[in-house]
């Protein structure tokens, strides 16, 4: 694990200190475990051994994956934990410091620090809570039996470790962006939990394995190669998802760039959700789903006949109401064609359902109410409205940003969630709601229409269907 | 057909006759190790797990994750025993997990058996030593490597000659594009085969046999988490991708209920009644002839993909252009011509897509150089544009709302344009191809169900 964060200036005052007193408690916390732990009787072997596990450590931590939404990981868990049972936390935090050092070369000095600190205090604390309750180093190759005495010091050994460095960066992470440190952790490290911890069993095997009489580094390259191979597939499981959510993204846009009225308007809407989103500090892989939804959430509009009803004057029939109440059935039905992800099968679906429920149970198509509509379809309810009343497209009862934002507040908690106002309220008054481009940059984008306006619709009539649905499109 | 179908029983009848004998031959190897109870389990049950995580390769068929206990039982059992772990695993996973019939099941053990038994005497005639691999000294090394290599090759070439007599299509051709694909899997699976042979040789003398169960436990573990972990990556690769294709079906065809006529209005693709659009049958045409035409598998699902998406660009076209007969061979009003050049600029920013949009932009190119939007001639048009105008006009032709042709019909009109408007060769690949399908003298139009996958 490691901070990723780039040099910006509006960090706080307080990161630097911070960065730097991490580095030197790591320093000093490494200097202690070696003049306890390494003195006498250091054997030579110890110095090639480790140097193994040193350049495995900078091998797998060259090689991360990326994953959606920024983050990356490696498999280096494994080897960590590896080499921390195997040697000790007094040699695995050297070999952290050092693996460290060479991964982040060319990173500014006061990162560096820091993350050799953290690294060392983490393999401190892991190594520490490991012995304590009862985990010895020598007895790995006695075979599995020896596991029923250790095996609580050596899940606790994981999670230690696993909780230090979290924690560590989180707070690193949240000076640097001015954002509290739990909704930090929350969004990016908790959610990451099971999924490392299931990498300890693969550092335990590879110590074990390493451990056996006559075999040692061999058998740990063996066992590394379907590792490495499982990083390759990953990783093009991982460009697969990105390709896909670019096209996704592209041909929706593209499928409402033929309608003047929609143009941009899915768009917009995920950059406001987003925001809110992650004013509420939704974990990283729900931010991603809510992102699909955004991007989806309108798909069940593509009729060819729904120009038509929303663009008529007067009241819609009943039968115009019924399609119009129908498009998130619709939409969801498609989305769950679209869904990207096994273990997430059915979520955007959900949400797309979902969006234009109120909490007063009023909404459409199912009448929901209150906390059974899932938090990510109120989020998203409420960026589809605010940019429906802000949109500056041509033609449109548009309101002003303050305005809107009135008009959500006096809604809220009839229609719409009041945390996801408020969070989208906050944001617009620190100015750090992503602002829409002007309608120069909007001619200046994308395929447009040679035609501006299919049909007769140049005119510009404000379409009386969406000026009575209270502004939500 | 008839002949192949007859080839085929016979082939697979005298495989399961050769496999039982071998497995009857190599009975008397057993006398020669001893075998607890656990290691027997052991294999068997690391055999049977694992031949049940496969994952299919690009020249068609598939590749079982038991490549690693195999090949560890070739070294540390020896090929005899190993050759029955492979036939009890694989009528175990295909008859009893897959349901397959029993025939089938019964080939492809025996094919496992056959193979095994070829290795292994590889193996020893390398000067390999059963039950005690070393890895320090060149010849035994030699010996291990080559073994693995023979496994890999002969395993591909298993699947391989299967799937062409099944399905048609050159061997050789088939077998190049899975021995890479192939390679990458049965590489990593070998490297863990090998850990399992050398674990067991050191860790049983370890633990003694009087706990052999948890050497049992740990050898299994060794084995199964490393080779779960690669067939979980490999599989989610797999359904992503799978899933996209699925995604651009639905956005095409969506694309289609929004421009097209009231044919296809109000039926979206995730309704019940939904019946295949122009895009997809585009689709499904043009990867079967592409696939026909021996094009790399990764081409054929760009010409697909091409395919679904050919008209996206019709979304810049004034509606009023839309929805109008088609007109297949007159010219086209300017503005309708713009679209194969937006399709292009909406798709090229996805990189992904990149030989897709190059398809699209040129899908109205002729042969003769008459077409648009470049006027590109002949070889400057790329392969998979041509394909695709072949199956657009196709399809096209066929499946007009105002004067549907039957295949024939349509058939004579392409082929009469072939040289002016479409690459001949790709005409005759259509031609072999509805011929094939059976689609030519069977009249009635539509339902042309291709088998694509």
């Amino acid at each position: 694990m490691r901070s990723e964060t780039a040099a910006d200036n509006t960090h706080s005052a307080l990161l630097r200190p911070y960065l730097l007193l991490i580095g030197l408690l790591g320093w000093l916390a490494l200097a202690w475990l070696v003049r306890e732990r390494i003195g006498e009787g250091v054997r030579w072997s110890l110095l090639w051994e480790a140097g193994f596990f040193l350049g495995l450590a900078v091998l797998v931590g060259l090689q991360p994956v990326r994953l959606p939404g920024g983050a990356s990981t490696t498999v280096g868990f494994a080897v960590d934990y590896a080499y921390l049972l195997i040697f000790g936390p007094a040699v695995a935090g050297l070999i952290g410091l050092l693996s460290e050092t060479v991964l982040l070369w060319r990173s500014p000095g006061l990162r560096k620090l820091f993350n050799q600190g953290q690294v060392v205090l983490a393999f401190a604390g892991a190594g520490l809570m490991y012995e304590g309750l009862g985990g010895r180093y020598v007895e790995l190759s006695a075979g599995p039996v020896a596991y029923r005495e250790m095996g609580l010091a050596l899940a606790a050994g994981g999670v230690c470790y696993f909780t230090i460095s979290s924690l560590l960066i989180a707070v690193g992470i949240a000076l640097w962006e001015r954002r509290p440190a739990p909704g930090v952790w929350v969004m990016s490290f908790r959610w990451t939990a099971p999924r490392y911890l299931a990498l300890a069993p693969f550092g335990l095997l590879m110590a074990m394995v390493y451990q056996t009489p006559g075999l040692g580094l061999v058998a740990v390259a063996l066992f590394l190669v379907p590792l490495v191979g499982a990083r390759y597939a990953f990783q093009g499981a991982m460009e697969m998802l990105a390709v896909h959510r670019e096209t996704v993204g592209a041909l929706s846009n593209a499928l409402e760039a033929y309608d003047p009225y929609t143009r941009n308007h899915s768009e917009l809407v995920t950059r406001y959700a987003l925001a809110v989103g992650k004013e509420l500090h939704l974990p990283v892989p729900r931010m991603e789903i809510l992102e699909w939804a955004c991007r989806l959430h309108d798909i069940g509009k593509c009729r060819q006949d729904w120009e038509s009803i929303i663009r008529k004057r007067g009241k819609p029939t009943e039968r115009e109401w019924e399609v119009i109440r129908q498009h998130p059935v619709e939409g969801s039905r498609l989305a769950e064609k679209m869904e990207f992800l096994p273990h997430t099968a059915g979520e955007v679906a959900r949400i797309v359902r979902a969006h234009h429920e109120r909490l007063d149970g009023s909404g459409y198509p199912d009448g929901e109410a209150g906390e059974s509509i899932c938090l990510e379809a109120r989020v998203l309810g409420v960026a589809d409205a605010f940019e429906a009343m802000t949109a500056r497209r041509a033609y449109r009862g548009q309101r002003s940003e303050e305005e809107a934002i009135a008009e959500l507040r006096r809604c809220a908690g009839s229609q719409f969630d009041p945390q996801a106002v408020e969070a989208l309220a906050v944001l617009w008054a620190r100015g750090e709601l992503p602002v829409e481009p002007s309608l120069e940059q909007l001619a200046a984008e994308g395929p447009l229409p040679a035609e501006p306006v299919p049909g007769s619709a140049g005119v510009s009539p404000v379409p009386s269907l969406l000026g009575a649905a209270g502004g939500a499109s | 057909m008839a002949a192949r179908k007859l080839w085929l029983s016979l082939y697979v009848g005298a495989t399961i006759a050769a496999g039982v004998v071998a497995l009857a031959l190599s009975l008397p190897q057993w006398g020669a190790i001893e075998l607890g109870v656990w290691e027997l389990a052991l294999f068997i049950g690391l055999a049977g797990i694992l031949d049940v995580m496969v994952v299919p390769v690009a020249g068609g068929g598939a590749v079982a994750a038991s490549f690693a206990v195999l090949f560890a039982g070739l070294l540390a059992l020896g090929a005899g025993p190993t050759a029955w772990v492979a036939a009890l695993a694989v009528l175990w996973s295909e008859g009893v997990v897959r349901r397959r019939p029993l025939a089938r099941a019964g080939f492809n053990a025996s094919h496992s058996v056959l193979s095994l038994l070829a290795v292994g005497w590889v193996y020893q005639g390398l000067g390999g030593q059963v039950g005690q691999v070393e890895l320090g000294q060149w010849r035994p090394l030699l010996a291990v490597v080559g073994a693995a290599v023979c496994l890999w090759g002969v395993e591909t070439a298993w699947v391989s000659v299967a799937v062409a007599l099944e399905r048609g299509g050159r061997l050789w051709r088939r077998l190049f594009c899975s021995l890479g694909p192939a390679l990458a899997w049965d590489g990593a699976l070998a490297s863990v085969g090998l850990l399992l042979a050398l674990l067991y040789e050191s860790r049983w003398q370890l633990v003694g046999r009087e706990s052999s169960w948890q050497g049992a436990l740990f050898l299994g573990a060794t084995v199964l988490i490393p080779s779960g972990l690669l067939y979980y990556a490999y599989r989610l690769q797999g359904s992503l991708q799978e899933v996209y294709s699925q995604s651009l079906r639905t956005l095409g065809a969506l694309l289609e209920a929004k421009l097209e006529g009231p044919g296809t209005a109000g039926v979206s693709p995730a309704s019940p009644s939904y019946r295949a659009g122009h895009g997809e049958q585009v689709a499904r045409l043009a990867a079967k002839l592409a696939e026909t035409l021996e094009l790399p598998p990764g081409e054929v699902e760009q010409i697909r993909y091409a395919g679904y998406l050919h008209d996206i660009g019709k979304v810049g076209v004034p509606s009023g252009l839309l929805g109008r007969p088609r007109e297949q061979f007159a010219g086209e009003p300017e503005a309708l011509r713009l679209h194969a050049q937006i399709g292009a600029d909406i798709l090229s920013p996805i990189r992904f897509l990149g030989p897709a949009a190059e398809m699209v932009k040129a899908h109205h190119e002729r042969w003769d150089g008459l077409g648009y939007p470049r006027g590109l001639r002949q070889g400057d048009i790329p392969l998979g544009a041509r394909v695709l105008g072949v199956a657009n006009a196709y399809v096209g032709m066929t499946h007009s709302p105002q004067a549907p042709l039957n295949p024939e019909q349509a058939l004579h009109r392409i082929l009469q344009a072939a040289g002016s408007r479409f690459d001949p060769d790709v005409v005759e690949e259509l031609r072999k191809t509805l011929r094939d399908a059976g689609e030519l003298g069977a009249a009635p139009r539509g339902a042309v169900e291709l088998a694509t996958r």
